[in-house]
């Protein structure tokens, strides 16, 4: 079980699609810093990240949402602490 | 202290940034210290082992022939996505050293395997 | 293992200014340690050497983040580890390479220390978790 964090934007950057690709059936997708746009805005990937979200394998950092103002449609807030607990939670992170 | 299983990927294309470079030193220092290392190159990482590099011209270091000491190393689980190679219309052959091309799923559960993972 | 100790090393690839990557190392340190859970150490790697430079001034109101690394290695005793052969081509040099190579200055904030890749596998042995940022 992998826990995948993604810091760009997909209007920016391939990451999330690129992570998406190899993201496995018990993976989880946390969005962090610029990434975290994804739970928000329309883009090609936000109905595969939504079902993500309905399987609950979708978290996005709380603190960067606050911190750019933005509201997230999909996905479960967490804090750092609940960043901290993922990654203890799976056997590795890998950082797009 | 043990040992981990750790995966390095490859994600970027060669000179433009040293991410390719940097996570070439790191896999072969990492070598001497841990003998259960798989490299992954997928998406533009796919280009760090394509034949042929020349970059004397764009004033960056030609590292490429590094590679060739992977073997050297005992690195021998080097693993590159397919379907990234595919879509660079390129083939294996092309490549200056020996790989496992591997699909998406077959990646993931190489991915799976690994303890640790370093992206670059 | 949710209610006991883990041992994290984590490895900083960015710079303290100019994208958050090392921010979020930071305060994911901070989290961690805040947790009891305990940091084996941080290795500073690719342009995260630049954190451990002292003559990073940011203005008086804004974030210092060496300073913040600093004040968290020392609360929670775990090593700042900086690539030497990273640090080197970015202009990052301690006291003895500043000698070695004849450089008229040295910039090494303390506590980070100048180490080798061979620091890295210490590290990524002695920990539970490896977390890259």
């Amino acid at each position: 079980m992998l826990l995948h964090t993604v810091k760009t934007s997909p209007f920016q950057t391939l990451a999330i699609s690129n992570c998406l690709d190899l993201l496995a059936d018990g993976d989880t997708l946390l969005l962090i810093e610029d990434a975290v746009v994804a739970s928000q805005a329309d883009h090609p990937l936000y109905a595969q990240l939504k079902l993500l979200a309905d399987q609950g394998r979708l978290m996005v950092l709380d603190a960067d949402l606050e911190a750019r103002g933005i509201q997230n449609r999909i996905g479960t807030r967490c804090s750092y602490l609940d960043f901290v607990a993922l990654v203890i939670k799976h056997q590795s992170q890998l950082a797009w | 202290m043990t040992e981990k299983k750790m995966g390095i990927i490859n994600r970027c294309l060669p000179h433009g940034s040293a991410h390719g470079r940097e996570s070439l030193d790191l896999t072969l220092a990492m070598s001497a210290f841990n003998e259960s290392i798989s490299l992954f190159f997928i998406g533009d990482g796919v280009y760090q082992l394509l034949a042929g590099h020349s970059p004397a011209d764009i004033l960056q270091k030609h590292y490429q022939p590094l590679f060739k000491m992977l073997e050297l190393y005992d690195i021998e689980n080097i693993y590159v996505c397919s379907a990234s190679l595919r879509q660079r219309r390129l083939t294996t052959e092309m490549l200056i050293i020996e790989v496992t091309p591997l699909a998406r799923e077959q990646l993931q559960v190489k991915l799976a395997e690994q303890q640790q993972l370093l992206s670059f | 293992m949710d209610n006991q100790k883990t041992k994290f090393s984590v490895v900083v690839t960015g710079a303290p200014y100019g994208s958050q990557s090392a921010s979020s190392a930071y305060q994911f340190c901070a989290a961690a340690t805040l947790a009891g859970h305990e940091i084996a150490g941080v290795f500073f790697y690719q342009e995260g050497v630049l954190n451990a430079s002292q003559l990073v001034s940011p203005a008086t109101d804004e974030i210092n983040l060496p300073d913040l690394w600093a004040t968290l290695a020392k609360q929670y005793q775990f090593p700042l580890e900086v690539c030497v052969s990273a640090a080197l081509r970015r202009g990052v040099v301690d006291q003895q390479e500043a000698k070695q190579l004849s450089l008229a200055q040295f910039n090494l904030k303390s506590p980070f220390v100048l180490s080798g890749l061979g620091q890295l596998a210490e590290l990524s042995a002695n920990c539970d978790r490896l977390v890259q940022f």
